[in-house]
């Protein structure tokens, strides 16, 4: 019975065709923020993705807004209102299908073209639409029902779940425009069958005359603009070019190619006469390429005039150890007598090679992610070339292997006399260069060397440095190899241990000894810095902020782009600065959104007052999705793919969180409080302790026992995170007018934590993000205990 | 002696098999010859000022540009300030962004291509020291912006450009405005043009991983090559010289420190 006495009727909870188009409604959205990543990485550049993403995810929020200043019009609309909120969504996927399919994105023009940066701004705004629409329906659910909180916020977050699934799996095996289509073609399926079973006849007969040209759509998706700044649109653009591949993939698309004009040679001496052999080039994404000869073994003949044949011409024989792939190419460049184990995590990038020749018994490739391969396998090796360093990275991209744990594993698989080498980038002024050096350096006093100066060996040609490490001070008979190897090809020394002045800048040649200055002042500690090297971050990267191309320091950025002028603009770390621009923005669309209906909504009842729902729903959105970043970012490094960890993480915790959310309790008592947080801490506890502490036991297993025992371990935490909000909903069952405006709050907390948690991690480390996070369940259980009151409970 | 003999018949042998494998080898690098696109004379004579008709605001415009982006940045050299005031930028860029054209920033051109900043046209024409009876070759047409400021120096200018439509476009454009003393070619630019070779100055406008071998082969002792290396959005230029030794030397083209705007000139 309810408060009036009355049996509750049908009308008065969600039907399981309701809750039916909840959970399919859910899978949709976060399908397409899965989806729309992706698109947004291919057609933008991907820290603009982020900034996009964030935006659309906005639109979550706007709706809240929207919900709280309609009032009790939404409710009184009901089946009508949550079936115009989903066709709405489903209207936005086709208007952002069809406009990437004619919109190709240049946005670094943005910045002084009124054109492109109304373009960008229209793609993105056309992106905000489906969130908008989903947001309008799936709130308006939560005020028709408030006493089914539980249930619907169960299934808001399964349907999540699944969509997270769903979107992996169509990546995995299509394109991104066919899944966009598909998404957009099963929210349109599930719009007209919620029609048809409530009898709205206009919604159903749009949605019957929709659907013919939804399926065509589906069936012939239109493949997304790709700008003419990528390398995948100049490599297409080229005479004579043939597609021999496209496959789909979680990484991102791949795509082979092959051109009479596709050459590779990156560290070649200028001095060498003849010209590079031509090659196929496979490239992910947009913009990664992969260099692939036609066959293996390849005849690199120029390898002995290249910086990337330098360290097989001082290791000729033995094992050696490839990680990664990139123009560098040393599984081309290879010598005869060497054997090679080559680590990508990319499996198509190995099955290509294989197919070409490189097989056993010369070739053993494995895909996997280069940190694991070295922390678990006890082969030693007399060369290790870290390739994947010559692809640099972005700042908030977590990069494991170069780190001073994972450069001290790479030492310890070397034989005594090995080398590690590892192909920088020229970049002047030194950027990536010193933080590489001081990372080395620490891995070498960590390995035990005395001396890590006597070490290392850097040469530099026009565009490349090639950092030689050694775990014993370098032989004599590798110093003179080396230099006659410069002297004949004409390299410079950045360092060599005795190196001489007349060597450091003798043939490319600089205004001043920059690099020798940097390498001498970080691997002697004997000098200061020049002053172009301070201009850039110098610490060494540690696995708990493994972060080694984050460049920017924030407060050397205004003299960074008074000294070098609009050259600048390259060197700044744009992922962080978009990040830091988004949680900006979001703070101040957010205070005037949130303060907007407050003048319409009523009081609350006490104890719930406005801040403390503010509050409580602002930690709440922070600390959840803190926690799920910071355990993303730690999962990479067992998952060894990014979108395989994305994937896995969203949905254990959108599905952990959906069941938990069910079995959220009702009462408002302390009991059910601490109770509800109680738990949090021990999945907390839990979690964090293996991803931090148990990194080398969670690292043995195979791949699928690996991946189920990390499911395992977070699985319970995120049962725990999902039920403090559909108990707090609870509370609001006879105040519904506040559902809209928490879950607005929430929306809003939720997309600056997922810009903010990377700007943490990469400045202060992973366990910072993730204990900030659990702060911010402290000042939620705070909140929760004044709430309660002794005794009081609701049914 | 019949040893000595069938000793030296195989050593001839494999001085044959290795001469005939190296020149299958080179065909089997050699690019196709480029297509001629338009054919350009090298004489003096010549009238190489275009003739260009153009509204009042685009020439205030072009002078300001260099009074503002190009002198006050600290380029000196009278030719090539004078240069760039006479060449119509504004023809070089696509209809839609003429209004752009005198800004101080690079510009789309399609098919991944810009037109460089103003400033970086400026500096590097500088820093190559052409004279008038230069030879020099280009490679990356793109618009053929470069190429006009080239050749308003230089005796004649060779320019190459792998993408066909930007090519026919820079070909078109250039005859249009009357320049004579530019050949403009379809084709890979990897391997330069064999036939006009030696340059006495190479521009590279397109970054590669690696400067092409042929390229430095075709640049004549005493010569001098730019060229971009890095990523598109953070690049430095380079200067190769050749001495006349034919050893190579490089150096950074565009300094590290901005060069500041300097008021009141």
């Amino acid at each position: 019975m309810d408060a009036d006495g009355r049996l509750p009727s049908a009308a008065d909870r969600p039907s399981w065709l309701h809750l039916a188009a909840l959970f399919g409604l859910s899978a949709a959205t976060l399908a397409f923020e899965v989806l729309l990543l992706r698109l947004f990485e291919f057609s933008h550049w991907h820290y603009f993705a982020g900034f996009a993403i964030a935006l659309a995810l906005l639109g979550l929020g706007a709706a809240g807004t929207t919900l709280a200043l309609l009032g009790a019009r939404s409710e009184r609309w009901g089946d009508g209102w949550f079936l115009g909120g989903l066709l709405a969504a489903a209207l936005g996927l086709y208007v952002v299908l069809c406009l990437q399919a004619y919109v190709a994105l240049r946005p670094i023009f943005a910045a002084w073209d009124a054109r492109e940066l109304g373009k960008l701004l229209l793609v993105d705004i056309a992106a905000f639409l489906p969130f908008y629409g989903a947001g309008l329906a799936i709130g308006q659910v939560f005020i028709r029902w408030p006493r089914h909180a539980r249930k619907l916020y169960a299934f808001n977050l399964l349907g999540s779940g699944a969509g997270s699934i769903a979107a992996s799996l169509l990546l995995a095996f299509g394109s991104i425009a066919a899944a966009l289509a598909l998404v957009a073609l099963l929210l349109l399926l599930l719009g007209t069958g919620v029609a048809l079973a409530q009898r709205q006849r206009l919604a159903a007969a749009f949605c019957l005359i929709a659907l013919l040209p939804a399926v065509l759509l589906t069936w012939r998706p239109p493949a997304p603009a790709v700008s003419d700044f990528k390398a995948l649109a100049r490599v297409q653009d080229l005479p004579d070019v043939q597609v021999l591949a496209v496959q789909p993939g979680l990484i991102g698309q791949l795509t082979l190619l092959r051109s009479e004009s596709l050459r590779y040679a990156p560290g070649l001496s200028l001095a060498w006469p003849q010209p590079i052999p031509v090659m196929d080039v496979a490239i992910i994404g947009s913009d990664t390429e992969v260099p692939l000869p036609g066959a293996f073994p390849y005849d690199a003949h120029h390898a002995p005039a290249s910086l990337a044949g330098l360290p097989f011409a001082l290791r000729p024989h033995g094992a050696a150890l490839v990680l990664g792939a990139s123009a560098w190419q040393s599984p081309a460049l290879a010598g005869a007598e060497n054997a090679i184990t080559w680590i990508e995590p990319d499996q198509r990038v190995l099955d290509i090679a294989r197919e070409r020749g490189a097989r056993s018994p010369r070739f053993a490739l494995i895909a996997d992610q280069p940190y694991r391969h070295l922390a678990i396998s006890p082969a030693h090796y007399d060369l290790i070339v870290a390739d994947q360093a010559y692809n640099g990275g972005d700042a908030a991209t977590e990069d494991y292997l170069f780190t001073v744990e994972g450069i001290t594993l790479a030492l310890q698989r070397l034989a005594a006399d090995g080398l590690l080498a590892v192909p920088l980038r020229v970049e002047q002024p030194p950027r990536h260069l010193t933080r590489m050096l001081a990372t080395i350096k620490q891995a070498l006093v960590r390995y035990g060397a005395a001396a890590p100066w006597a070490h290392i060996a850097v040469l530099r040609g026009l565009q490349t440095h090639l950092l030689l490490v050694a775990p014993r001070p370098l032989l004599k008979a590798d110093s003179t190899a080396l230099r006659a190897f410069a002297r004949q090809w004409q390299f410079d020394f950045d360092w060599l241990p005795d190196v001489t002045g007349e060597e450091v800048n003798r043939y490319h040649k600089l205004e001043a000894p920059t690099f020798f200055a940097t390498a001498r002042a970080i691997l002697t500690g004997e000098a200061a810095l020049p002053d172009d090297a301070t201009w850039f971050a110098t610490d060494s990267a540690r696995l708990s902020r493994p972060y080694l191309w984050r460049s920017l320091r924030w407060e050397r950025a205004p003299h960074l782009i008074e000294t070098m002028g609009w050259r600048a603009m390259a060197y700044l770390d744009w992922s962080l600065i978009f990040s830091a621009a988004t949680v900006a923005l979001v703070v101040m669309l957010a205070f005037v959104l949130i303060l907007a209906p407050l003048g319409r909504l009523p009081p609350g009842a006490p104890p719930l007052s406005r801040l403390s729902i503010a509050a409580y729903f602002t930690v709440l959105g922070l600390g959840y999705l803190l926690i799920e970043i910071a355990v993303l970012q730690r999962v990479i490094l067992f998952s060894g793919q990014p979108v395989l960890a994305a994937s896995m993480v969203f949905a254990v915790f959108l599905i952990g969180s959906g069941v938990g959310s069910a079995m959220a309790p009702e009462a408002r008592t302390r009991r059910a409080a601490l109770h509800i947080f109680a738990v949090i801490a021990m999945g907390f506890t839990v979690a964090a302790t293996a991803l931090w502490l148990a990194t080398d036991v969670l690292l043995e297993p195979e791949t699928t026992l690996r991946l189920t025992l990390l499911i395992m371990l977070i699985l319970p935490l995120a049962w725990a995170m999902g039920r403090p909000f559909p108990w707090a909903l609870r509370q609001f069952a006879d105040q519904p007018r506040w559902i809209p405006w928490a879950w607005a709050i929430n929306g809003f907390a939720s997309v600056a934590a997922a810009s903010l948690a990377p700007l943490i991690s990469v400045h202060h480390g992973q366990p910072v993000t993730l204990a900030i996070g659990a702060l911010c369940y402290v000042v939620a259980l705070m909140v929760a205990l004044r709430w309660t009151t002794a005794g009081v409970a609701f049914h | 002696m019949t040893a000595i003999r069938a000793n030296g018949r195989a050593a001839v042998t494999r001085l044959l098999a290795l001469a005939f494998a190296g020149a299958l080898a080179s065909q089997a690098f050699a690019a196709s010859p480029p297509e001629v696109l338009l054919q350009g004379e090298a004489s003096q004579r010549n009238t190489r000022r275009p003739a260009v008709d153009e509204d009042r605001r685009l020439r205030d415009d072009r002078a300001a540009m260099v009074r503002t982006q190009i002198a006050a940045r600290g380029i000196r050299n009278e030719a090539v300030l004078a240069i760039m005031d006479r060449v119509p930028r504004h023809e070089f860029v696509p209809t839609d962004q003429v209004r752009a054209a005198y800004q101080d920033a690079p510009l789309p051109i399609g098919h991944g291509q810009t037109i460089s900043q103003p400033y970086i046209v400026a500096y590097m024409t500088e820093m190559l020291r052409l004279e008038p009876r230069d030879h020099v070759l280009e490679i990356g047409t793109g618009s053929g912006y470069q190429a006009a400021i080239l050749a308003e120096l230089a005796k004649d200018v060779v320019t190459i450009e792998i993408i066909k439509p930007l090519a026919e476009d820079a070909a078109k454009r250039l005859e249009r405005l009357g320049y004579r003393n530019i050949t403009v070619l379809h084709g890979d630019g990897y391997f330069g043009s064999e036939s006009a070779a030696p340059y006495d100055a190479i521009v590279v406008t397109a970054a590669a991983t690696h400067v092409p071998p042929p390229l430095v082969a075709q640049l004549k002792p005493g010569g001098r090559m730019a060229i971009p290396v890095g990523e598109t959005w953070a690049q430095n230029l380079l200067l190769i010289e050749k001495d006349k030794d034919g050893k190579l030397t490089t150096r950074n083209l565009l300094p590290v420190r901005f060069v500041p705007l300097t008021r009141g000139r």
